[in-house]
């Protein structure tokens, strides 16, 4: 069964083809939330949420589109009020990146560069987090962007631009 | 020549200046060393967010998400169902208020030491054990001086003394089947268990 399939009956209460939906885009919907909230077992919880509030949403979901992309915004949104409910405090959690062997020199640079960018991300406001996150991870457009967050398309490029000056100077930094 | 601003430079790396602007800026750049530097620290930004590897999760998250999953009544269906449970068991409700009016009167009565009595005076043709006394009220409700009445023929099998049993138990059971199908319908735990 293909995921138009599992996304149709999904949509018409089928536990089973929803289940087939969350194998599939379990790797995705983590990696929004481990960008958005930087530790492992707080992005496993919050992906868990998403879920569970796709499930309740799944009559919003459009079967003759890919679910990823309605999936990761739910994401984006559940990580959002979870940093709210945090109080905007940022863990930014060393062993946020799941430990892989140290290869050669050459990786573990990378390794260290990939969580100094991780680190940057996270010491960025939720909403600017969120718009890094819909854009360059998403690829969706401002308008996009501003229907998914509701907010006006005005402070949806404000907060992108200013997410992006922030991060320049972050990484000129590094 | 003025500079480009962030925002200019950002929607240029973003595609989404208008043409002319796009082909003005692209011709500012090659002259414009100030910019060329502006932008190539937004490219960086861009480049390094490409280059962000997925990881994957420590744990096959499919089976706590499965478990969690609320019960499948979520439809549009089962919300009707609902409302059409909520209305019976509003109608039951309705249907023991003036049996309870009568009671609490009663009560009411003993407890301020006042005489409170009201009088449903129902029309002849009206039998009671078929119409919901509640239905009845609009027309039917009277106050007589200073001591108004009830007079209600009950239902069968509810007689004088069991009226308490019988409000209670009929409230009761209304209250826990619109409770029970809400939880059932809206399950609305927002943290999910482990």
């Amino acid at each position: 069964m293909d995921e138009r399939d599992l996304a149709q009956r999904a949509t018409q209460g089928d536990r089973e083809a929803f289940g087939g939906l969350v194998k599939l885009h379990q790797a995705g919907v983590y990696n929004v939330a481990l960008r958005m909230l930087g530790e492992c077992r707080e992005a496993e919880d919050a992906a868990q949420e998403a879920f569970l509030r796709a499930y309740r949403a799944i009559q919003t979901l459009d079967p003759q589109r890919p679910p990823g992309p309605w999936l990761k915004k739910i994401t984006v949104n559940v990580c959002l009020d979870w940093l709210g409910r945090r109080g905007h405090l940022t863990y930014i959690d060393e062993t946020a990146i799941p430990g892989r062997d140290p290869g050669p020199e050459l990786q573990i640079i990378e390794r260290e560069l990939d969580r100094q960018v991780r680190t940057a991300l996270l010491s960025l406001p939720p909403r600017y987090r969120a718009a890094i996150e819909l854009r360059h991870f998403q690829e969706l457009s401002y308008a996009e962007m501003a229907e998914t967050l509701n907010l006006p398309l005005s402070d949806i490029k404000s907060d992108l631009f200013r997410a992006r000056k922030l991060l320049a100077e972050i990484l000129r930094k590094i | 020549m003025d500079h480009f601003t962030e925002d200019q430079l950002n929607e240029y790396l973003d595609d989404t200046l208008e043409v002319p602007a796009q082909a003005r800026l692209s011709a500012h750049l090659s002259e414009c060393a100030d910019c060329r530097a502006r932008l190539a620290a937004l490219q960086t930004v861009f480049e390094v967010l490409a280059a962000l590897p997925d990881e994957k999760p420590e744990r096959d998250l499919a089976p706590s998400i499965l478990q969690n999953l609320p019960n499948s009544r979520s439809g549009l269906g089962w919300k009707l169902v609902f409302a059409f449970q909520s209305g019976v068991s509003l109608g039951l409700l309705l249907l023991y208020a003036p049996i309870g009016v009568r009671s609490t009167a009663g009560i009411l009565q003993r407890l301020i030491g006042q005489v409170i009595r009201l009088e449903i005076r129902l029309p002849a043709p009206i039998d009671l054990h078929f119409s919901p006394p509640i239905l009845l009220l609009p027309h039917a409700f009277s106050l007589a001086g200073h001591v108004p009445q009830i007079h209600v023929t009950l239902p069968v099998g509810i007689t004088q003394s069991n009226i308490p049993i019988w409000l209670i138990l009929g409230i009761a059971a209304s209250l826990l089947f619109v409770i029970g199908n809400y939880s059932l319908i809206f399950n609305s735990s927002s943290r999910p268990k482990k």
